[in-house]
């Protein structure tokens, strides 16, 4: 239990607030050209008299109106959180990781990737049959969700500072009205209020991976530690993203999910990537983890797309993953994304 | 005097435990121990196993050593045989009762759900079974996440202590935060074709709380269960109530003991105005998510639930003709994605992004951000938010939801949603007070 150092009625008053839980939210649009930066001020963490302790972010991505009145008919709905990146900082701390995304800079995680799977349904939704715009959905939208391993302390008035940005991975493009508008982004960050920071922070730590055409191997900086400290890595996450095709004609990213009767399931051999990809895991001195490559329905299973990883990753130190399969990302049908989570300790704010 | 024989231990029989002085022993008690009343008749262990009562006597809790040795005190030689691992038997009651719609309070078979032991036992979980029937055609959505159990209230209360807040109960699906919500609710039947038409069928929901905190039931102690309808069922509702637990025969009747408290807001009908016009807004009474005792409780969960109401394939909204009249299944809306969902029987639902919340304590502490997307607050896969607060005596928070207008003036008609929310604590009574 954090102790409180203020004496008196100001002991009193803050004690009143200690622990009271606590949800800041903010939101915002997102283009293309435009990314949106969300921070303290966004959150409304400065109006706060304590200091804060964050237990979790949560996102919901939504392509308001994709759909308008008398559009086509629509078999498929995309998955909105194919499209969006996040980029996170605690201060001078970074909180996300990544290298292989050209044209779009380092830092930015796939915002999917953030969170086991949990319940489809729930997280990006779908609807059995096809669907006509005007009897169907209007606005897709996805929930995601970044649990703390260890809960972020922040000092008075400093909230995390998010930028997200619209990655539009080509060839897919959004569909319908949606083409012509911003996705809406709302996030929610929930925690507590604390009596004071504490003497070490666990700072959350995302490190993102996703393979391009003609580099199906992680790069030397994918997984590798720059952050000067030890990280300490509990999952990989994995999210199957794959281009459809609807019968309005427009192409974007949806989500594979075999629980989704709209999903498209392509059985023919070699077009289903979770049967087809195999992955292999390597520590910095070139070890395997595994004894061979894994076909990637063993590693992420379909119930969670998470493969637990407890690992101790040191400054400087890398972590490969070899592709060994076939058909990704060459016929980029298929967009899989990766992220490894976990936390370090740092000094003092 | 009671004496149960032959009563085993749900693991089997312990081994290995560490005696006081540092050595291994071999306990048999789950075997053979029996069970006598002591002099004053509060139940004793009576282990006939050969096992040194003597061993292990530091490793049980004191409850425990309590009840080798008699409520009054007396040693026997029967302390230290029952092993520190001990966690009881598992125990599973259950009675159930039919709802209808607009029916009165309604009682499960009081004493299918009594405690049947002359010794403490612990509720641990609490479940529901909801299922109905159609027996006419009726009309459904093809996503099949329907459930009466948002309109399904449930009134518990244990020796005159209370227990849930409202007169006419806490919705179930406040009670019980998402498990799998997939699995809440299922539908089953028959479907004409795999679009919007007409099906015949059932509905099963299934919803589950876990305590925080087990329920210490005294012996013949009934945790009392009252069901009401809360508003529209399509049809009658066969509701299963079970409680699952453990006997604790090791511990004595407790001098206190901590029990739930559950409390709720339900927000009035909400409809989805119009684009241009200002957002439909309701906010909480003092009444409503309140510690109404003179006592702190503590606050371990919010549950935050948006249910709507389905039409009928032969009396569709018209468009942009909001009001009542509706008749279709209650339900709630289980996916995120359901925003703006245009459908020319439910009409436009409005979904995650225009269902909005705040929340502030009666400290004037915020405790939700204005303008909080609810799918945000309450988190989306469970539907709540698990949180640790203490709520002064007479305490209480205060929460805003509202729903937006589309940003487009898209042409639906009107259906209307229902915002509710859930707030689970604790609190330390005495028995018997």
């Amino acid at each position: 239990m954090a102790r409180n150092r203020l004496r008196g009625a100001d002991a009193a008053a803050v004690s009143e607030f200690q622990n009271d839980p606590i949800c800041l939210s903010a939101s915002g649009v997102v283009t293309p050209l435009q990314p949106l930066q969300i921070g303290a001020v966004a959150l409304q963490a400065n109006f706060l008299r304590q200091p804060i302790e964050l237990t979790e972010l949560r996102f919901l991505i939504v392509m308001e109106n994709a759909f308008g009145n008398g559009s086509a008919n629509y078999n498929f709905q995309p998955t909105p959180a194919a499209y969006i990146r996040l980029q996170a900082r605690a201060g001078r701390w970074s909180m996300t990781h990544s290298t292989a995304l050209p044209g779009v800079g380092s830092g930015l995680v796939p915002i999917g990737c953030l969170t086991p799977r949990i319940n489809a349904a729930a997280e990006y939704g779908f609807f059995p049959g096809s669907f006509t715009v005007a009897t169907g959905i209007g606005s897709p939208a996805s929930y995601c969700v970044w649990k703390f391993d260890r809960p972020l302390a922040l000092p008075l008035g400093v909230a995390p500072e998010l930028m997200f940005q619209y990655v539009p991975p080509g060839p897919a493009t959004l569909p319908g009205l949606a083409a012509t508008r911003p996705i809406q982004i709302y996030v929610s960050a929930v925690g507590r209020m604390i009596g004071e920071m504490p003497k070490t922070q666990h700072v959350p730590y995302a490190a993102a991976w996703v393979p391009q055409s003609g580099a199906q191997d992680t790069s030397e900086n994918d997984f590798r530690n720059l952050t000067g400290r030890t990280v300490r890595f509990r999952k990989i996450v994995s999210r199957p993203y794959q281009l459809v095709t609807s019968t309005a004609g427009e192409t974007f990213w949806q989500e594979f999910c075999r629980q989704d009767p709209n999903s498209a399931i392509n059985e023919t051999a070699g077009t289903d990537y979770s049967k087809t990809a195999k992955l292999q895991i390597f520590d910095d001195m070139g070890r395997g983890m595994q004894r061979e490559p894994v076909r990637y329905g063993s590693l992420f299973p379909e119930d969670t797309l998470t493969l637990p990883f407890h690992y101790d990753l040191e400054h400087g130190k890398k972590i490969a993953v070899s592709y060994a399969g076939q058909n990704i990302p060459s016929n980029t049908t298929w967009m899989p994304c990766y992220a490894m989570l976990g936390s370090r300790e740092e000094s003092a704010w | 005097m009671k004496i149960v024989s032959g009563y085993k231990n749900a693991f089997g029989p312990s081994r290995n435990f560490t005696g006081k002085m540092g050595q291994f022993g071999d306990t048999t008690g789950g075997d053979e121990t029996q069970y006598a009343d002591a002099e004053d008749g509060t139940p004793v262990v009576v282990d006939t196993s050969e096992s040194d009562p003597n061993d292990a006597g530091d490793m049980r809790d004191a409850g425990a050593d309590t009840l080798a040795k008699g409520a009054s005190g007396a040693a026997s030689d029967n302390g230290g045989n029952i092993p520190p691992e001990y966690m009881g038997d598992p125990i599973f009651l259950s009675a159930s009762t039919v709802l209808s719609s607009g029916s009165s309070l309604q009682t499960p078979n009081q004493e299918a759900l009594r405690n049947p032991f002359p010794f403490v036992v612990e509720v641990c979980e609490i479940r529901f079974l909801l299922t109905t029937v159609l027996s006419t055609t009726g009309y459904v959505a093809p996503n099949p996440y329907n459930s009466p159990a948002g309109n399904v209230g449930v009134i518990l209360s244990l020796s005159g202590e209370t227990i849930t807040q409202a007169a006419n109960g806490i919705p179930i699906n406040l009670l019980c935060p998402g498990q799998q919500l997939n699995a809440e609710s299922v539908a089953y039947g028959s479907a004409a074709g795999n679009t919007l038409a007409s099906f015949v069928g059932a509905f099963a929901g299934s919803y589950r709380l876990v305590l925080k905190t087990p329920i210490k039931l005294l012996p013949n102690e009934l945790l009392d269960v009252q069901l009401s309808s809360l508003g529209v069922l399509n049809s009658s509702v066969t509701v299963q109530v079970s409680y699952l637990g453990r006997t604790r025969a090791d511990l004595p009747i407790p001098d206190k003991r901590v029990l739930p408290y559950f409390a709720s807001f339900n927000a009035d009908s909400l409809y989805q105005p119009t684009t241009g016009d200002a957002p439909n807004v309701v906010v909480s009474k003092e009444t409503d998510l309140q510690n109404v005792f003179d006592q702190s409780i503590r606050i371990n969960r919010f549950v935050g639930r948006i249910n709507g109401f389905y039409f009928t394939a032969s009396t569709p909204r018209e468009a942009g003709a909001p009001g009542p009249g509706l008749v279709g299944p209650f339900t709630e809306f289980t996916d995120s994605s359901c925003s703006g969902q245009i459908n020319a029987h439910n009409g436009y639902l409005p979904g995650s992004d225009k269902v909005l919340c705040g929340m502030t304590k009666s400290t004037g502490t915020p405790t939700i951000a204005p303008n909080t997307p609810f799918r945000l607050a309450f988190d989306g896969m469970t539907r709540s938010w698990e949180l640790d607060d203490v709520l002064a005596p007479r305490g209480y928070y205060i929460a805003q939801v509202e729903v937006d207008p589309p940003s487009e003036n898209i042409d639906h008609a009107q259906a209307p949603v229902y915002i509710a929310i859930g707030m689970h604590a604790e609190r330390t009574v005495a028995v018997g007070s």
